[in-house]
């Protein structure tokens, strides 16, 4: 359980946070969502302790962030960010495996565990087959997986997402969303979303951020609505109950609805 | 198996033989094997070479150690201890060692000197934790330039110890006793604690947030990298003086054959720069009349560093 309650986060004077509050849980996908420069990275760098907030407290399982070491920090919570560097040109395998760093002592190996533990990981990503490719020379969708597999192999209770799929082809994403939605069912997900029908899709709670300030929360389809669009992301939408999957979907008509009635 | 085992094992072979062959080679003409006999003999092999030799292994297996752990913290390839200034640090505080107090505790001034180096390079270089290669290098360029001057400045009001001041500025073997080698030996107990953080090391390359997120201590270990880095940077200025490029050349080399894993690139490239030292110490005292070996590897490795300036810009 991922516990935010009066989050304020500051760059210099200017206020980027304003009392963000909301919980996150297992067995409830949490979706962010918002027009850029809204707030939401530096929302999961305040949760995953790269960024200190100026007030307001998070708690992971009851335990406030900033009584935890940083190991113990990392065995309770994993981090898809949205870039990666990839400075030298490690194997796959090898990125994969530092996801066991907080498990292993200063002085001992890694154990049979930790490769089957990291096996797995590869296997739900679909990457098991690069596993000895430099990481240098895959695709960016190639190396977000093995982020994301890099990140199962902690073995975390909590998942924070920063378009984590963004780089993926759609057949990728929709698998990958699909075994995070699963996993989500025994952890807690946060995932920052640019892809609203994604969100829409696999979210079963949606939270709206811009400038800063949550504007709403609440389940996709009481969340998405094309009032909603307009104010928060400017866009002229329509919405509806997809027939099949029976989530929203959101079709952007630029122009706007009216007047492409008119037309009509 | 990783195929660093092997290539650390011919290392360690190549390592031996070279240190046998260089200390039988020298304008006396004594070999290490079949020697002749008599005292000036073995006071030239056992007194003056061998000492030099292991010295200058021991000094070159630090610096490229102080390279790879530079290159890996500041997740910089062109990072190196004599570019980012630590060394000038250096040799500013063996030289106000040998000014003041007539050169005792030079050592510990060049460790201290080595210390105020990096931290003011890193201090001013980076932002919000985060440094940039040119950041990086300009500042560690603006802060040699103020130590050199300080150092000028120095040599220039003290003419009496110009000769041992200059030998801190050029780097060299010259007169190199037990002592020196004895202190060089403190290089390898600071390497085996550098290569416990081999795991933390690879993880850096990720980034410095991918760091925080796999449970690294970031602030804590840069605070520790740095100093454990200047620690070995100042036993081999206070051994040799300011020898560049050996911190710069080895990793990028032993990179290509053992891989970025530092569990086995860091004792690597300690090898290959003990072996670079050696030899490029060889020519200098063999080659006219005894060149300070900063000027040899200077010669080699200014090249290289250009080299990589354009592989990185036409990337």
């Amino acid at each position: 359980m991922i516990d935010i309650a009066g989050l304020d986060v500051k760059y210099g004077a200017k206020k980027v946070l304003d009392a963000i509050t909301f919980a996150a849980d297992k067995g409830r996908f949490v979706g962010i969502i918002g027009p850029n420069g809204s707030g939401k990275t530096t929302l999961l760098k305040t949760i995953s302790r790269v960024l200190e907030p100026s007030a307001g407290i998070i708690t992971l399982d009851t335990v406030p962030l900033d009584q935890m070491k940083s190991r113990e920090l990392a065995r309770l919570l994993a981090v898809v960010p949205q870039e990666t560097g990839t400075g030298f040109d490690f194997s796959v395998g090898d990125v994969v495996l530092m996801g066991r760093y907080p498990y292993i002592g200063r002085f001992s190996k890694e154990t049979v565990e930790d490769d089957l533990i990291c096996c797995k990981a590869m296997e739900l990503t679909g990457i098991a087959h690069l596993a000895d490719r430099p990481i240098t020379e895959i695709s960016g969708g190639e190396l977000q997986r093995v982020i994301i597999a890099r990140a199962l192999a902690q073995q975390p209770r909590h998942l924070l997402l920063d378009e984590a799929t963004s780089h993926l082809d759609i057949s990728h994403q929709v698998e990958i969303l699909a075994t995070i939605k699963k996993l989500s069912e025994e952890i807690a997900v946060i995932g920052v979303f640019h892809d609203l029908n994604l969100a829409a899709y696999f979210c079963d709670e949606i939270v709206v951020i811009k400038s800063g300030k949550i504007v709403t929360a609440g389940p996709p389809e009481e969340i998405l609505t094309p009032e909603m669009l307009r104010t928060i992301f400017d866009l002229d939408a329509s919405v509806s109950i997809h027939p099949v999957t029976q989530k929203p979907v959101i079709v952007p008509i630029p122009g706007g609805l009216h007047k492409t009635g008119e037309k009509l | 198996m990783h195929k660093g085992y092997a290539v650390i094992t011919g290392l360690a072979a190549l390592a031996a033989a070279v240190l046998v062959v260089s200390t039988g080679f020298g304008p006396a003409g004594i070999p290490f094997l079949g020697m002749p006999g008599g005292d000036t003999a073995s006071l030239i092999l056992f007194d003056i070479r061998l000492p030099r030799e292991i010295a200058a292994m021991l000094v070159g297996a630090g610096l490229a150690a102080a390279g790879v752990v530079m290159q890996a913290m500041f997740r910089n390839s062109m990072a190196d201890p004599y570019l980012l200034g630590t060394s000038s640090g250096g040799a500013l505080g063996a030289s106000l060692a040998i000014v003041l107090i007539g050169g005792a505790f030079h050592s510990v001034f060049a460790f201290a000197g080595c210390l105020i180096a990096s931290f003011l390079v890193y201090g001013i270089a980076q932002k919000g934790g985060r440094v940039k290669t040119e950041q990086l290098l300009l500042t560690g360029i603006a802060i040699s330039m103020f130590f050199s001057a300080i150092l000028s400045a120095i040599m220039y009001s003290s003419g009496q110890n110009l000769h041992q001041i200059l030998f801190w500025l050029m780097g060299g073997f010259w007169n190199i006793s037990w002592s020196d080698a004895l202190l060089g030996l403190a290089v390898i107990p600071v390497s085996l604690i550098l290569l416990l953080f081999s795991r933390e090391l690879n993880i850096f390359s990720m980034g410095e947030d991918d760091a925080i997120h796999l449970g690294v201590n970031v602030d804590r270990l840069k605070i520790i990298l740095l100093a454990l880095s200047s620690l070995v940077t100042g036993i081999c200025v206070a051994i040799a003086g300011c020898i560049g490029f050996v911190g710069l050349i080895i990793p990028h080399i032993v990179r290509l054959a053992v891989g970025p894993d530092h569990r086995f690139l860091l004792p690597a490239s300690m090898l290959a720069g003990g072996i670079l030292l050696v030899l490029a110490d060889t020519i200098a005292r063999t080659v006219g009349n005894e060149v300070p070996v900063g000027v040899v590897t200077a010669f080699l490795g200014a090249p290289f560093f250009i080299w990589l300036l354009k592989r990185r810009y036409s990337a």
